[in-house]
């Protein structure tokens, strides 16, 4: 018992710090500082537990922690680290305290710890339905009609998923765990029905993901929520996601990869195609970036369906140079504030070399990762993905998005274009001092990371090939 | 001790350089005149005894071998140095005797550079310093004339020719694989473009000298400063030219079309400078076109004389140095008067220094007749000497429409100069020396100097005046007009057509447009698929699930 | 030991961007910012002198190797080398940046922004040059996009914003083609290749084709060659900032420098069939825009195209079925890239000056300021073809080489630098002619006596360097 307390140390940690803030909140405090220090001082507690028991799990029946979790939880833990820092300052200057955010995203890692462990498919449906759940809350904060729309799509998905474990679970002869599902799959991978069923259970991730044609929701739980929610959909979320399909794909559905190899590249490349043409088209820089995002997570999805290791870990090192890069393209609308207001509209940035220089940079710099020129981390990610779709002669497929991607590369120029042409239309606030300092440390590991330093990419390696062990 | 000549009128002419103010400024100019003297006198000194003086230097190495910068006098090479270093010597004495030029020494320093880059170019045994020594003397007469208008063409012109004559010295350097100027003569056998080579070589050569039709920017010269426009008609652009065409003559009759394009040219360049040399109401164009129809008669002799030089070319081109002097001192006595129509029939002032004028003129053109008279007898044929006759008549012509016009008034006092009578007394001396070393003293020479005062004297020779009055005929240049009509005006139009066609219209507005129209077709194929209403949701799910199902499909089907 | 010396050189550059990046934006501030840059130039140029002394110029191939691990899977080490060739252009771009820096207006609004981005560059381009291995070659190619597209979006026309989205995405097209090559390289070969191999890779079939020919159009993507050059050439003459425009002229540099190292001596024979079309379309290049340059009233214009054509020519000498011209242009670029780079400043003064002096147009403007006068003059007969410049004898050897390959090429050529000299002639003597300048000169508008002292410098060492060539290596 008392082990299972203790490894289940990282989510209690967190619900300790709920309960804590719920204490404070009793008590009437009123500063958003307040509760975010305390926020932050149980998630260092937590990730403190998590790289302790790193390997330990409450049930090697519904959870199984090794050096893959861990690198995903740590990530997810460090980006929400830096997500709380900048939305205090966010509702400090809004005039609220944010403990229904800050508890929201407590739950929420609470969630996706259990989701990244999970080796059960009913561990896996429990922990996503949760997070779902939260995730619905959370977009309730900004606009309730979004909300709305996205109980629905996930209520269907929802009821997809369960009807396919359902399916699975009778077939199977009650088999719940991945590794016996994965044989029971390999046995009848003929099976229509149980083909489908095995889809049903990928579909909710998809559309989390916002993969087209599964990309309804994607575009309004980002763009209309208020910006602490929407980073944390762009930044966060994808972490948890990705690692979790991931795992689906090498584990679960292993014995499908016939038939999914060719359903991914379509899929992938309906991705690139929509991302890309949707950036150029849109004129609000979270719509941008999302749209932005779509075409990111279509390499990342190609080069799963690969069903190769190194193919893998190229999508895993790309995802995780464009999360952080996409973490410092977020940083910069913290310091986009005028009269009280933060802007996201791209006009808003006219004018913005001349007036802050500082922001400027962090914004280039950013964008530049994007467009993949060294030393920045884009570059180590385009790199990467050039290398796999060469090695494996995937030549019609790179053409593609390489293409795309210039397609892509001319709305981020615009958004440069903007900001250094374009004449001053508003004043901008004063900036935080806080922002800009996680900016910078934001900005440095972009720069960084791409020279390798101390081996860092092998390290990870390590720990991300555990999954095939 | 051998002193190096050349090395000294380096350091000389670099000195002249240093501003020191007016009174140093004098002071420096007559001692580079001095020194320059005492170089030429030992220069002399050491041909007669046989000194042989000269530098080497390696300069660099390609493939093609060694390359130096070498001054190795020889006598043939003598023919041309110890005239050239005369001439340069008269230029300097000239310049310090009249009071022309602000900075008398930056202009001797440039004429002796002249000098010095000449000689290099006349001992040069490597393309690389040929054609070094060509663009300096370019340059160097380019700041010597300072004048914008008047060096404007100059240089465009000598660009040109320079250019010409890089492109195929390097394409010569690359078929021999060889530098050395001595192995032009292989070209003959092995080389190919002959008529290429042999027509680009001769553009730019005729270019540099001036003949017909490329003399255009030799015209524009007489907008500078007199003294400044006689010296680069004389040593520079045109002398480099024929020194370029002694040397490289090899080159140019590899082409079977040269030899007959340049005799016409040369015949078109003598009687073009002849006619207009009368026809022209200004004195400086006058003195451009005379020197034209002079080196005309020197293109001839040389032409006759398989391009080679020799004494009496040397004098010849001395005589013509002189003949740029008297006109010079013809247009300082008329009070500086452009236009020979307004110059006037001084009769109760400077007569004296007139008649001294016309004097020495006469005995002058007595001398070049002489010697054309002797080289056109060694070489076989009369032609040339007829032609310098007609000159020298049409020169008797010019001097009658000044001596005899119909315009008299008191002439102003030129500013008091006591040193102006030393150089009629230097140049008489020399022409006189020379007429008694030519032997030109004879019945012969008697009879024509008659028959040449008659001419200068007559009074109905002066209905050519009415030539002057021809507003076309003065103001126009059809060499210039040609160049304008055919080159200059094509190519301009050329680059405009380009630059809005092209550039402007296709490469901004077309392709601008091009991008516009496919970025709008972009978003609205994507609005179009980017509904957010339920229906549309659920049509996506389905569309995603087929996405999945078929290729199941097909490969159990398969 | 190695002493990382190298290294030195990139990052030296890079600590002096830091400086000025992180400086306060005062007025004290602005000025300490201009000295760090200088100092930081200065001290790369007699590093950069240290290192040349290093180098044997009687050794063909690479010298003083650096070697730095990068990755362990895929098996890249990152490798820095030098020869001589190297040497001369790094040796020569330092010295123009830092005549740059001296002759810069200490008044430009974002000073910070331009020095920092200035030593960007600087610090990548030496990277380029220092780049013995084919993967840190594409990465220094590469990274000086950034800093460029900083500087022409701080610095081009307004009226241009438009064409810079092209202009960047046509470098962008450049360097993933050069990526895809690259790896492609590195995938048959199995590891990372130092880059004096590259020519001599061994490529069969399809893969021949797309792998050089990606290196050859990622390669132009850099150079403004007909039809593709219309927006660099946009965004070029349209830059007033001298040092920005010496900046994105020396962007063509790079792909020259690329297809130097790149191009192998025996071009494949697939390949070796599309060499004419190419020579075509650079002679073509040459002449469009040599023509353009004549009725171009932009002085800055006409610079672009004399640069342009330069390049070409230098690329067509590249392209001579001959490798004895490498060292040739090593020496003409040498003298070339300084040539530019006072003209440019030369040319800006006199800009200033125009606005100063409330004048419309440059006719006559130079009657007022005749040192400068004399240094324009002496800079464009040096670049047009002077002798006692290095350019002059180098060009010759090129210039009787494509001759010696191909008359109708070589004539074609010689017309475009001849056409491209006369605009440059035509606008000097326009800005000359006195009938339109009111008086013979005006105090305070000429050139300082340091900025002529330092045109006076530069004149000297190209009249050393045509002397002997690496008179500077002790």
């Amino acid at each position: 018992m008392l082990e299972e307390i203790l490894y289940m140390l990282p989510e209690i940690s967190l619900v300790l710090g709920i309960l804590h803030l719920c204490i404070l909140h009793l008590l009437s405090y009123e500063s958003p500082k307040v509760y975010a220090k305390v926020a932050r001082i149980w998630l260092q507690v937590s990730l403190f537990c998590l790289i302790v028991f790193y390997d330990r799990s409450i049930s090697i029946f519904y959870f199984d922690n090794n050096s893959f979790t861990l690198l995903f939880k740590v990530l997810l833990i460090l980006f929400s680290y830096q997500l709380l820092i900048m939305s205090s300052a966010w509702f400090s200057a809004e005039n609220q305290t944010g403990i229904k955010y800050l508890i929201l995203i407590f739950l929420s890692l609470i969630a996706s710890n259990y989701l990244i462990s999970s080796i059960n498919i009913i561990s896996f449906i429990i922990s996503y339905t949760i997070l779902i759940s939260i995730n619905y809350f959370l977009l309730n904060i900004s606009s309730q009609e979004v909300s709305r729309r996205y109980m629905f799509v996930f209520s269907l998905i929802l009821f997809l998923m369960l009807g396919s474990f359902s399916y699975i679970y009778i077939t199977s002869n009650n088999l719940t765990q991945y590794k016996e599902l994965s044989l029971f799959f390999s046995h009848t991978n003929n099976d229509f029905k149980l083909y489908i069923s095995a889809i049903g259970l990928l579909l909710p991730l998809l559309f989390s993901l916002g993969i087209v044609p599964f990309h309804a929701v994607k575009e309004e739980e980002i763009a209309k929520s208020i910006l602490p929610v929407s980073h944390y959909f762009a930044v966060i979320m994808p972490l948890v996601f990705w690692s979790a399909l991931i795992k689906y794909k090498e584990v679960l559905a292993f014995a499908y990869k016939d038939n999914l190899m060719q359903s991914l590249e379509i899929i992938s490349i309906l991705s690139i195609i929509y991302g890309a043409i949707g950036a150029n088209s849109r004129i609000n820089l979270h719509r941008i970036y999302t749209h932005g995002s779509i075409y990111h997570f279509g390499v990342i999805l190609m080069l799963l369906s690969f069903f190769n290791q190194h193919s893998t870990f190229s999508a895993f090192l790309y995802l995780l140079l464009y999360v952080l890069t996409l973490n410092g393209l977020y940083s910069v609308f913290y310091n986009l504030k005028s009269q009280g207001e933060f802007l996201s509209a791209q006009i808003s940035l006219s004018g913005l070399a001349q007036t802050r220089p500082h922001t400027t940079r962090a914004l280039l710099i950013s964008i530049f990762s994007l467009l993949g020129f060294p030393p920045f981390a884009g570059f180590l990610a385009e790199f990467s993905f050039i290398n796999v779709f060469l090695q494996y002669e995937k030549y019609l497929f790179l053409s593609i998005i390489l293409v795309f991607f210039l397609i892509l590369a001319k709305s981020y120029l615009e958004i440069v274009k903007t900001a250094y042409f374009e004449q001053k239309i508003k004043s901008y606030d004063t900036e935080n001092k806080t922002v800009q300092l996680i900016t910078l440390i934001g900005i440095m590991l972009i720069i960084s990371i791409s020279f390798n330093p101390f081996g860092i990419i092998e390290k990870l390696k390590d720990m991300f090939y555990v999954i095939y062990l | 001790m051998v002193i190096n000549t050349l090395l000294c009128l380096t350091f000389v002419s670099i000195a002249g350089f240093i501003n020191r103010g007016v009174r140093w400024d004098k002071i420096i100019a007559w001692i580079m005149f001095f020194i320059s003297i005492f170089l030429l006198y030992n220069y002399i000194e050491q041909i007669i005894n046989g000194v042989k003086q000269g530098f080497s230097f390696v300069w660099n190495e390609s493939k093609s071998g060694v390359l130096t910068i070498d001054f190795f006098p020889s006598p043939t090479s003598n023919q041309f140095l110890v005239p050239l270093f005369g001439i340069s010597i008269l230029a300097i004495f000239n310049n310090n005797i009249f009071r022309y030029e602000e900075r008398k020494a930056v202009f001797n320093s440039l004429i002796l550079i002249n000098f010095v880059s000449l000689s290099l170019l006349i001992c040069a045994q490597n393309y690389v310093q040929l054609i070094t020594a060509i663009f300096v003397s370019d340059i160097v007469g380019y700041v010597l004339l300072k004048d914008v208008d008047s060096s404007r063409h100059y240089v465009i012109y000598n660009f040109f020719a320079d250019t010409c004559l890089f492109m195929v010295l390097s394409m010569v350097s690359g078929i021999i694989n060889s530098l050395d100027i001595s192995k032009l003569f292989t070209y003959e056998q092995i080389g190919r473009h002959k008529d290429f080579v042999g027509l680009v070589t001769s553009v730019a050569l005729f270019i540099k000298i001036g003949v017909f039709s490329f003399h255009g920017y030799l015209l524009e010269l007489s907008r500078a400063r007199f003294q400044r426009m006689s010296t680069v008609s004389v040593l520079f652009s045109p002398l480099s030219g024929i020194l370029l065409l002694v040397k490289l003559h090899n080159l140019l009759t590899v082409s079977d079309l040269f030899l007959p394009l340049y005799k016409v040219l040369s015949i078109f360049t003598f009687f073009t400078g002849t006619v207009f040399f009368v026809l022209k109401n200004n004195i400086r164009q006058k003195m451009v076109y005379f020197n034209m129809a002079f080196l005309g008669i020197i293109l001839i002799l040389l032409g006759e004389n398989d391009f080679s030089w020799g004494v009496l070319l040397s004098s010849l081109y001395i005589i013509l140095y002189l003949y740029n002097v008297m006109f010079f001192k013809l247009y300082l006595y008329q009070n500086r008067q452009d236009n020979v129509s307004d110059m006037i029939n001084a009769k109760e002032i400077n007569t004296d220094i007139m008649f001294v004028i016309l004097l020495l003129l006469a005995i002058l053109t007595n001398l070049f007749v002489s010697i054309m008279y002797n080289v056109s007898s060694s070489l076989g044929g009369m032609l040339s000497f007829y032609l310098s006759i007609i000159l020298s008549l049409s020169l008797a012509i010019v001097l009658n429409h000044i001596y005899t016009s119909p315009k008299a008034r008191r002439l102003d006092y030129l500013n008091k100069n006591s040193n102006r009578v030393w150089s009629f007394i230097f140049n008489a001396l020399i022409i006189v020396l020379a007429s008694y070393h030519f032997k030109a003293y004879n019945v012969a020479n008697f009879i024509f100097l008659s028959i040449f005062f008659i001419i200068v004297w007559i009074p109905y020779i002066g209905a050519t005046r009415r030539f002057y009055n021809n507003k076309f005929l003065q103001e126009s240049s059809i060499a210039n007009q040609i160049y304008y009509y055919i080159l200059a005006v094509p190519l301009m139009y050329i680059s405009r057509m380009l630059w809005l066609m092209v550039d402007t219209v296709f490469s901004e507005k077309i392709v601008e447009n091009i991008t516009a129209r496919f970025n709008k077709i972009g978003i609205s194929i994507f609005f179009k698929f980017n509904r957010k209403n339920y229906i549309h949701i659920i049509l996506s799910i389905i569309l995603g699930i087929l996405i999945f199902v078929i290729p199941f499909l097909k490969r159990v089907m398969s | 030991m190695s002493l990382h010396l190298l290294l030195l050189i990139i990052l030296i550059p890079l600590c002096g961007a830091f400086f000025a990046i992180t400086a306060k934006s005062n007025s004290y501030s602005n000025k300490n910012v201009y000295n760090v840059a200088i100092w930081t130039e200065l001290i790369n140029t007699l590093l950069i002198l240290y290192v040349f002394s290093m180098v044997n110029p009687s050794k063909t191939g690479i010298q003083i190797i650096e070697k730095y691990s990068w990755l362990s899977n895929p098996n890249v080490d990152i490798l820095l080398g030098v020869d001589i060739f190297s040497m001369l252009l790094l040796f020569s771009v330092n010295i123009s940046f830092l005549i740059a820096e001296i002759f810069m207006d200490r008044n430009i609004p974002r000073s910070q922004t331009l020095i920092a981005s200035e030593l960007i560059f600087i610090s990548f381009l030496n990277g380029y040059f220092i780049a013995a291995d084919i993967v840190s070659f594409y990465i220094f190619f590469s990274a000086v996009s950034a800093p460029l597209i900083i500087l022409v979006s701080s610095y081009a026309n307004l009226n241009k914003k438009n064409i810079l989205v092209r202009f960047s995405i046509y470098n962008l097209i450049g360097a993933i083609l050069l990526l895809v090559a690259i790896i492609m390289i590195c995938n048959l070969k199995s590891n990372n290749i130092p880059l004096n191999t590259a020519g001599n890779v061994n490529i069969k079939g399809r893969m021949e084709y797309v792998v050089w020919l990606s290196i050859f159009f990622s390669f132009i993507s850099r150079l403004p060659i007909w039809p593709f050059h219309y927006w660099i050439s946009s965004i070029n003459s349209s830059i007033k900032n001298p040092l920005v425009f010496i900046i994105s002229n020396l962007v063509p540099l790079m792909g020259l420098y690329g297809f130097i190292r790149f191009w192998p001596n025996t071009v494949p024979k697939t390949i070796a069939v599309y060499a004419p079309f190419f020579e075509i379309i650079c002679v073509i290049t040459m002449l469009f825009i040599a023509l353009i340059s004549l009725s171009n009233k932009d002085m800055r214009y006409k610079l672009f195209a004399y640069t342009t054509v330069y390049y070409l020519l230098f690329l067509i000498g590249i392209f001579m079925p001959t490798n004895i011209l490498k060292h040739n242009i090593g020496y003409s670029l040498f003298s070339y890239i300084i040539i530019v780079s006072v003209l440019s400043f030369l040319i800006s003064h006199v800009e200033t000056q125009k606005k100063q002096l409330n004048i419309y147009s440059s006719a006559g403007i130079l009657c007022y300021m005749p040192r400068t006068s004399k240094c324009i003059s002496l800079f464009i007969l040096a670049g047009i073809g002077l002798p006692f410049t290095p350019l002059f004898w180098n060009n010759f050897i090129i210039i009787s080489e494509i001759f010696n390959y191909n008359l109708v090429l070589g004539t074609f050529v010689m017309f475009a630098l001849f056409i491209v000299g006369v605009a440059l002639l035509e606008e000097l003597y326009k800005q000359k002619d006195k009938t339109y300048a009111t008086s013979s000169c005006i105090f305070g508008v000429d050139l300082s006596n340091l900025h002529f002292g330092i045109c006076m410098v530069c004149i000297l060492i190209l009249f050393l360097s045509f002397f002997k060539p690496l008179w500077f290596v002790f």
